[in-house]
């Protein structure tokens, strides 16, 4: 009886560390993410322009996000350039809606400056742009 | 007497140029190119948007297909530990380290030290490969380069001036290899 219920502990938990394992790996394509990125940047900017603190607030979320996503994307790899961007971007994104939500709409558009330079930094250094489309230099 | 001297430096001319020509096409020229071509191509890989490694395995036998299978190779430190140079013996461990620069490295550029002197000389400059018949067979050449990375994981860029040194058996496969680095520098804005 004993012996059993030790097993089925056993079983369990390594069913459970295998799902979070995989979990961990499991992203969503990369080139869909950033295709996710830029309407929610330009949603964000339109919102920020138009003085809309709530809906921006609510992009500045869903962009940040997105910037977690590119960090689980980029942590496997030795490519800590590239975690450091998207932290940074996710960091601004935060630091966007809470700005946003204040209705401090000047403190917002600073930080959307600093994710706008972050990508743009990320792109110059992992971004290859082919005659076929873009790869991602690791 | 006009005509003898303009004949005789339009001789001159081509014959400076044949000479040139015969340098920059001879075999030990063309492996010391082969060679640092398939080096700087070790980077040339991607990812593909699932996070898998993309063409790194074919560059990394790119370059192998010059090694002989008892390869001797005396290279930089490629490990944070490591200290000095280190010795690998063997196909398999040269592999191992050009696997470990393709994976930790990007954006190499090694390339040739010029020499500006000599005919022509002083405008490009030589890309001069010293060669020398072994007397066990095979062909030894050397040639000065300046070495240039980056670290993949920071992005920090360094460039050190350096030599190789390549001993090819008679089939043509490389037996030694000297990689030496000296005075590693980190190339920072000014």
């Amino acid at each position: 009886m004993n012996r059993r219920f030790i097993l089925i502990i056993i079983l369990i938990a390594l069913v459970i560390t295998d799902i979070a394992a995989f979990a961990q790996q499991q992203h969503r394509p990369y080139n869909l993410i950033m295709k996710d990125i830029q309407p929610a940047f330009a949603a964000l900017r339109k919102d920020l322009d138009g003085n809309n603190g709530a809906a921006a607030a609510e992009d500045a979320a869903k962009l940040q996000a997105l910037f977690t996503e590119v960090e689980g994307f980029w942590a496997p790899f030795d490519t800590q350039d590239a975690v450091g961007f998207a932290k940074r971007a996710g960091e601004a994104a935060a630091k966007i809606g809470t700005a946003a939500k204040a209705n401090d709409i000047k403190g917002a558009q600073a930080s959307l400056a600093v994710v706008q330079k972050t990508c743009a930094s990320c792109h110059f250094a992992h971004r290859e742009e082919t005659a076929k489309g873009f790869l991602i230099r690791p | 007497m006009r005509r003898l001297v303009f004949s005789t430096l339009i001789i001159l001319f081509v014959a400076v140029n044949l000479h040139a020509q015969a340098a920059a096409d001879s075999t030990e020229q063309k492996q010391a190119e082969d060679f640092l071509k398939r080096l700087n191509a070790l980077t040339d890989w991607h990812l593909t948007v699932d996070g898998k490694e993309d063409g790194l395995e074919p560059l990394v036998n790119n370059m192998m297909e010059l090694f002989a299978p008892d390869a001797l190779a005396e290279v930089p430190p490629h490990d944070k530990e490591q200290i000095g140079p280190v010795m690998l013996r063997g196909k398999d461990n040269v592999k191992k380290w050009l696997e470990a620069i393709a994976r930790t490295q990007s954006r190499l550029e090694y390339y040739f030290k010029r020499q500006t002197e000599g005919p022509t000389g002083d405008f490009e400059g030589w890309r001069l490969v010293y060669s020398a018949k072994l007397p066990w067979g095979g062909t030894g050449i050397a040639f000065p380069i300046m070495g240039v990375w980056s670290q993949r994981d920071t992005r920090h860029r360094y460039m050190a001036p350096g030599v190789t040194f390549i001993q090819y058996g008679t089939d043509g496969k490389i037996k030694r290899l000297r990689l030496l680095l000296g005075e590693i520098e980190e190339v920072v804005p000014l």
